[in-house]
């Protein structure tokens, strides 16, 4: 019992992993956020399940300004102290085009597959 | 803020600092800045009106940004970019492993051989194959050359012949044990290079040596041994054999 479990924490970790930048990416289109609005559109719009540490966002933030896939600039805020404001490069613009697509193609594929497998086809 | 409070963040910041060192050096100070700013903005969120934080909405809002000590490791494999795709897993059980792992954190086995197994399964190898070769040769010359073997009796040639084949024998498939890392071939190797220093022990004792050459290549190998064993007990560890 407590190796499935761990079986399917191990899972999860790894599919959120690759899918908390394609969200990050997701949020970011068209406006810019820094990383506390960014923790808590996830937890909002996720309604809860993508309950991602936070501190795993700025790490992968970091790393994805590394690639050229957001760029990040301190900005003055209204009621509020500087913040690090995050928003997508060209670079992360086409990338998430193409990663959606991607995407909807997979999740489309694995979906046919988990259901014909699960009644025995 | 309550000077408990203040020392509560005071502390988070100073352990993310500390797991940032060697990591992200040049930007140390910015990332601080920046988990600094989402801890205010967070207690301040989670805070109506002007009431001053309390001590377990500051705590409740540094456990959801998780571990410091994690962060440093987190932002290490972010630091690495493209390496993270091809991230390293444990040969033995599959978890991922951080950048700088010895040793897997899930089941404990090492991530990768020391250099010093390497070279003593390497070196076991070619003697193994050199002594099977060497073996060969030996028993089937007296037939390629159509008379007796000139030096040994008969009866010691079939003992030499089957010496060097046998020690051969053992050496090779020890020397493939090291390599792979198998507790046979930790085992394997501890045994023959005890027989090794024991012969070589023996005859420098006993007199069976003569000349000059032979006491020094006994000297050698009785050092040898002795230095591989010391470090293969010291590597026990790399094999799984735990004690």
């Amino acid at each position: 019992m407590i190796a499935l479990e761990r079986s399917i924490d191990q899972w999860t970790t790894q599919a959120r992993k690759g899918t908390l930048q394609l969200c990050l990416m997701a949020l970011l289109k068209g406006r810019e956020l820094y990383g506390y609005e960014i923790a808590e559109y996830v937890e909002r719009y996720s309604e809860g399940e993508l309950a991602v540490t936070e501190g795993t966002i700025y790490p992968l933030l970091h790393r994805m300004e590394n690639d050229g896939v957001v760029k990040s600039h301190w900005k003055e805020s209204t009621g509020g102290p500087p913040r690090r404001y995050y928003a997508l490069t060209i670079k992360g613009e086409d990338l998430l085009k193409r990663i959606l697509g991607e995407w909807k193609r997979y999740t489309e594929a694995c979906q046919r597959i988990t259901e014909r497998g699960m009644k025995g086809e | 803020m309550s000077e408990e409070i203040d020392r509560l963040i005071r502390d988070y910041l100073e352990n993310l600092k500390k797991s940032l060192r060697g990591i992200a050096e040049e930007n140390v100070d910015e990332v601080v800045r920046e988990i600094r700013t989402h801890i205010e903005d967070a207690v301040r969120s989670k805070t109506e009106g002007e009431r001053p934080p309390e001590l377990q909405t500051v705590q409740r809002v540094l456990e959801k940004l998780g571990d410091p000590k994690r962060y440093g490791r987190e932002l290490a494999i972010a630091k690495m970019g493209m390496k993270l795709d091809k991230a390293k897993y444990c040969p033995y059980c599959g978890a991922e492993l951080a950048p700088r792992d010895v040793f897997c954190a899930e089941c404990g086995r090492p991530t990768e051989k020391p250099i010093g197994v390497y070279i003593i399964s390497v070196l076991s190898i070619l003697a193994g194959a050199s002594m099977i070769f060497r073996g060969a040769l030996l028993f089937v010359s007296p037939y390629m050359m159509r008379r007796p073997p000139l030096v040994f009796g008969m009866e010691n040639f079939i003992i030499v012949v089957m010496l060097e084949l046998v020690i051969g024998g053992v050496l090779l498939p020890t020397g493939i044990g090291l390599w792979k890392l198998k507790k046979w071939g930790w085992c394997t190797a501890i045994v023959a290079s005890i027989l090794i220093f024991g012969n070589a022990v023996y005859d420098l004792i006993g007199g069976a040596v003569v000349t000059h050459l032979r006491t020094t290549s006994m000297i050698v190998a009785a050092t040898m041994t002795t230095l591989i064993l010391l470090y293969l007990v010291a590597r026990r560890k790399f094999f799984g054999i735990k004690w």
